[in-house]
């Protein structure tokens, strides 16, 4: 989707919620457009793809009825993130005993596969798919947030309101774990 | 990002290149949140409650109640310390206590004790 606050990247994020904040609807769309993508993308590798839509609804209601008590704008997308998490951390304890992301996973690939040329990459997909399940919920939360979504540790640290020597750890121990099942599945690095 | 160790460039490389494909968004999505939104009014922001407000004014009292402790031990110590006697008072207690010991503890009388 082509957002419209691309065509106006000076709004600032805090401008944003002021306006949300004074009842502009509008506003939010503007908020939506500018995040919905990393939410929706931080959710799937999280919790995989059978109720995204449900869990990115979730997430952006929150946040419209969170706001007035978000004391620092300048730091929305750090609050997101939070509020992403807490999401997809719920949702995790929810379906805790039901079927794994593999079988998502199969569904989807399944529709997609179409061109031989595609098959050694599809193979990869369902690998790290596999590799990311394999991670503790944990792990993998550093490993998305760090190494997909591209989020410095400071900022990760602050989102799961850790120390980010724990972050570190985290992403150390969850690197090895994917470097280690990678391996094994025959993938040379 | 941080600096990645060199065996972390290639596992990081491999997973963003081969990271599942996230599902397009469905077109109706925005369209159905915006109504959510529209159907919800935002929370208010949470104000302090009473028991807190009472709470903050008892920590302005703090500064005057260790003010008035201090002064109440102090005027208490004025109080109680003992005046220095003068030459003419410390005489007049030393001839007191040499005559009244004297016939308490008086040697020649074995039966002293029995004047009690």
């Amino acid at each position: 989707m082509v957002s419209g606050d691309v065509a106006n990247p000076q709004l600032s994020d805090a401008h944003l919620v002021e306006g949300c904040l004074k009842g502009d609807r509008q506003t939010f769309r503007l908020l939506y457009q500018r995040y919905q993508h990393k939410v929706r993308s931080t959710l799937y590798q999280l919790c995989g793809g059978s109720v995204l839509d449900d869990l990115v609804q979730d997430v952006f209601l929150r946040v419209w009825k969170g706001l007035p008590k978000l004391k620092n704008p300048q730091h929305f997308s750090t609050w997101l993130y939070r509020i992403t998490w807490n999401v997809a951390s719920d949702r995790r304890k929810q379906f805790a005993q039901q079927r794994s992301q593999l079988e998502t996973l199969n569904h989807h690939a399944d529709l997609r596969i179409s061109d031989v040329s595609d098959l050694m990459h599809l193979h990869y997909q369902d690998l790290v798919q596999k590799g990311l399940a394999e991670l503790s919920f944990d792990h993998r939360t550093v490993l998305v947030l760090h190494d997909l979504e591209d989020l410095p540790q400071k900022q990760i640290a602050e989102i799961l309101q850790l120390p980010v020597g724990t972050v570190k750890s985290r992403l150390f121990h969850a690197r090895a774990a994917m470097r280690k099942f990678l391996e094994q599945q025959g993938v040379q690095l | 990002m941080s600096k990645l160790p060199k065996d972390d460039h290639k596992l990081v490389d491999f997973i963003r290149q081969n990271c599942p494909e996230v599902p397009p968004t469905n077109q109706d999505l925005e369209a159905k949140i915006m109504a959510a939104v529209a159907a919800t009014t935002p929370s208010e922001p949470v104000k302090p409650s009473p028991v807190m407000s009472w709470r903050r004014r008892s920590l302005w009292l703090m500064p005057p109640a260790i003010a008035a402790s201090l002064l109440i031990g102090w005027g208490t110590n004025q109080l109680l310390t003992p005046v220095p006697l003068t030459a003419t008072e410390l005489a007049s207690l030393e001839y007191f206590i040499e005559n009244t010991w004297d016939e308490a503890i008086e040697p020649d009388r074995p039966d002293w004790y029995l004047d009690f």
